[in-house]
């Protein structure tokens, strides 16, 4: 009854807050399947874009692999050698179509520096990150709806104050947050390890511990935006005349607010999850610094000082995947969320 | 599709975070200490790479001395001693061949014996790489005679041939044939002759690195450890709190973390790491007229007030001075170019300069930690009471590449502290690396050739010589001697002061 209900009084949205127009249509696989065809098909040129506007701007920036190797020494006939044979002395677009010709067999060659595989660098730290940001999605989506849902329905004081302190965690620098956790619970308390991560293989309790504090500093923002979206997308839902009226059906109170009023503020919520979950990758460099934690972040942070090239470009291919992965997974989410509804 | 799953998938993963918080906090040992059986380590930076022929030096020396033990050990007074080696002595006259003769019985971590043909093998390989070492000793050619003698037949003199075959330089961190023969494997892994040997299943390169011993090692019993863990933390704030909350025994601390951490009951200790200089490079006035000429010079020394600049940027963790530091300085000249900025005018009045110059100076900017660019700002401000205007670039990554541009007349760094030999390869011969308008001095020139060929007290005068010249012709501007602060544990024994960098194996840790 309650579904037919929100679409006699008109589904909460008619354009979901991404801008993208949302149309009725027949459920089934074939929409997904297709949705994810079109997907893959637009992921190439973009994975592409991003490689060589990367690409570029690592030519650009001041300095190069080969000094950064020979540091003050060298004559400079041996720079010269090196950059020759580090293929730096090539035009930049030569050196991409060379990186990309080989990344399109899988192979996204050695660092230039410490001459380790690259995939197996990536692949030994993608574990970390995932830690990470998967951990801090969980928070946020834990912490975020929930005091969303309870600052909606509570309302008064109680729910300003969480407003309120929504927003502080939102200002707080994130690196500015960690230290202050790590002197706190780290320092003082020493209940976690003030820095380092360890494998869930090597201990699954401390792997937990040494996330604790990190997911807990990233995780800060995120909550604040879910919080503050859940809360608005709540009370305008409430507010409404459909729950009016099933109020005055006689649908209980619990069922009004977590089968009905829930269920249509959660497709704003799963968009705002979607940017903060981008918003993560972003975090997660800093993050990894003031936690010294072995992930994509830091990886790319000093190859980048390094000019190491084919790290710092298959970094950027993997952070590429991942916004479209998120993307993709909002759009999806839309449908699971409401079946009526797909992104066109 | 349900929803019911999810959110209890959601509850259980919040809940196992949180239970897994619970049981840290009722042990209240979430930095629980390590036991005597390991040691955990700190460093600023890591190795580029574990290829000692391709890696630079400085605080990867502390990990790289735990894995490679050198054919020679270089000490705190910047002389060395054999180690690997049993024998050694120049051949002849004018330091063209030297020759050492390996102890025996001695395995690399891989297990494959350490003999002649192995140690050709490596130093062929090492003057192949592009490292930054690779030109601080010229071989001709490498010889072997009998299974533990070589003999190396120098292309240019070098007196030094010892400590380049040292921990200093990397040049001495000898790796076995196998590893030479697969340089891929080289670059990630241990294969030297070494207490310690890296596990690289439990290491990742650029963050932590884990040694566990060597099965191989010549004397079993200075193998204190069972494991020693070296974590790379570029975060000095990162640093003092890994510190803080007892998760390392023995790191890098800065002049702005140490006197935290000394509060905090670590103990902290340094000495001599380098020099803050500035590099007049335009020493002949090439492209910057008024620098060709020494009084010049020499004002831009006697502008500078080494006291106030020394104690606001390092404290207690340095000292002023006016020497460019290497292994031979004359005290005398410490303090060679007081602060004076009225005898600073008059030199530059007397030169022609009344009324000043102007010229561009680049520095490393924040590349070498907080004090690169505030020093220069500081130097720059003094010049400019004497009519010197200075336009101050603050480089990136690319500093050596602005430095050699041609563009600035002089830049400011922070060399370590290196044999005189390698200063003049690096600064002062007119092939020098970091010498960008090929300038030279022909003093100079003839002192370090005559230093080159010569042994002992004789060599060690001479090059004092040189190094009282380049402090008089002021071709630098000396600001003050850095310290590195160590900050360790009380477990941390036998820590001597006096070396130019610490190296793993000095510290006692052998047992």
């Amino acid at each position: 009854m309650a579904d037919t209900s929100i679409d006699a009084m008109g589904a909460p949205l008619t354009r979901s807050p991404r801008g993208r127009t949302l149309r009725r249509r027949g459920t089934g696989g074939r929409r997904i399947t297709s949705l994810l065809a079109r997907r893959m098909v637009t992921a190439v040129p973009l994975l592409l874009v991003v490689s060589s506007f990367n690409f570029l701007l690592l030519s650009l920036t001041p300095g190069d692999a080969a000094r950064a190797i020979l540091g003050t020494s060298g004559t400079p006939e041996q720079y010269e050698a090196l950059r020759g044979q580090l293929g730096l002395d090539l035009p930049v677009y030569e050196q991409y179509w060379h990186w990309l010709a080989r990344a399109l067999s899988g192979d996204f060659g050695s660092s230039i520096t410490n001459g380790s595989p690259v995939l197996e660098s990536i692949t030994s730290r993608v574990p970390v990150t995932m830690s990470l940001i998967v951990g801090s999605l969980l928070v946020s989506v834990v912490a975020g709806v929930g005091l969303g849902v309870f600052s909606a329905v509570r309302g008064g004081v109680i729910g300003r104050a969480v407003d309120a302190v929504a927003l502080v965690g939102w200002a707080l620098p994130i690196f500015w947050v960690g230290s202050v956790l790590v002197v706190v619970f780290a320092i003082k308390l020493a209940w976690f390890p003030a820095l380092g991560y360890v494998p869930f293989t090597e201990s699954p309790e401390d792997w937990a511990r040494s996330l604790v504090l990190p997911v807990t500093a990233l995780s800060l923002g995120s909550v604040a935006a879910v919080l503050k979206q859940t809360r608005e997308s709540m009370l305008d839902v409430l507010g409404s005349e459909y729950i009016r009226m099933a109020a005055a059906n006689g649908v209980s109170r619990r069922s009004l607010i977590y089968r009905h009023a829930l269920k249509n503020a959660a497709i704003p919520v799963v968009t705002v999850l979607g940017v903060q979950t981008v918003g993560l990758l972003g975090g997660a460099v800093l993050i990894e610094s003031v936690f010294s934690v072995p992930g994509l972040g830091s990886l790319v942070v000093g190859s980048a000082l390094a000019h190491d090239i084919p790290t710092v470009q298959a970094v950027a291919v993997v952070f590429t995947v991942v916004v479209i992965v998120v993307n993709l997974s909002v759009d999806l989410a839309y449908g699971l969320l409401n079946p009526r509804v797909s992104a066109a | 599709m349900n929803r019911r799953p999810l959110i209890a998938l959601l509850a259980a993963s919040a809940l196992a975070l949180g239970t897994a918080a619970c049981g840290a906090g009722s042990g209240g040992d979430g930095a629980a200490r390590t036991g005597a059986n390991e040691l955990r380590i700190g460093l600023s930076f890591g190795p580029f790479t574990l290829d000692p022929a391709k890696d630079g030096g400085g605080a990867p020396n502390v990990l790289r001395s735990l894995t490679n033990e050198s054919l020679f050990h270089m000490n705190a007074d910047y002389t060395a001693s054999p180690a690997l080696v049993s024998d050694y002595k120049y051949v002849g006259d004018g330091n063209k061949v030297f020759e050492f003769t390996l102890k025996k019985g001695i395995r690399f971590t891989d297990g494959s014996p350490l003999n002649a043909a192995a140690v050709k093998t490596w130093l062929e390989y090492f003057a192949k790489q592009p490292g930054p070492y690779v030109t601080s000793l010229a071989i001709g050619s490498v010889e072997t005679e009998g299974e533990y003698t070589v003999r190396l037949n120098l292309a240019s003199p070098s007196p030094i041939v010892p400590l380049l075959l040292s921990q200093y330089g990397n040049r001495g961190a000898v790796s076995s044939p196998k590893s030479v023969a697969d340089p891929a494997s080289l670059a990630t892994g241990t294969y030297g002759v070494g207490p310690y040997v890296l596990d690289p299943a439990q290491s990742v390169t650029g963050d932590h690195y884990t040694l566990v011993p060597s099965k191989h090692y010549h004397d079993p019993s200075a193998v204190r450890f069972k494991k020693v863990t070296v974590r790379i933390i570029p975060n000095p704030s990162a640093m003092l709190r890994a510190f803080q909350a007892e998760q390392i025994d023995f790191g890098t601390l800065d002049p702005s973390t140490a006197p935290a951490a000394e509060k905090a009951g670590v103990k902290v200790m340094h000495w001599r790491s380098g020099t803050v200089a500035v590099t007049l490079a335009d020493r002949e006035g090439t492209a910057t007229k008024p620098l060709g000429d020494v009084r010049v010079r020499q004002a831009l020394n006697y502008a500078v007030d080494r006291e106030a600049i020394t104690k606001a940027m390092v404290g207690e963790y340095g000292r002023p001075t006016s020497q460019y530091q290497t292994e031979y300085t004359d005290p005398a000249l410490e303090n060679r170019y007081p602060y004076d900025p009225k005898k600073a005018k008059a030199l530059l009045a007397e030169a022609g300069y009344a009324k000043g110059f102007s010229m561009n100076v680049v520095d490393p900017g924040g590349l070498v930690g907080n004090w690169g660019d505030p020093t220069m700002q500081a130097v720059a401000k003094d010049w400019e009471k004497i009519g010197v205007r200075v336009k101050v670039t603050p480089a990136t990554t690319d500093f050596v590449q602005q430095a050699l541009s041609k563009k600035f007349a002089a830049f400011e760094w922070t060399p370590d502290t290196s044999p005189t030999v390698l200063a003049y390869s690096t600064l002062y011969g007119p092939k020098a690396s970091i010498n960008p308008f090929g300038a030279s001095n022909a003093e100079i020139d003839a002192l370090y050739r005559k230093g080159q060929s010569q042994q002992g007290g004789q060599a060690a005068e001479t090059f004092r010589k040189l190094n009282s010249a380049v402090t008089e012709q002021a071709f630098n501007v000396p600001i003050y001697e850095y310290h590195i602060p160590w900050g360790m544990n009380e477990h941390i024994t036998g820590v001597k002061k006096g070396s130019w960098v610490v190296f793993g194996a000095d510290l006692g840790w052998k047992g």
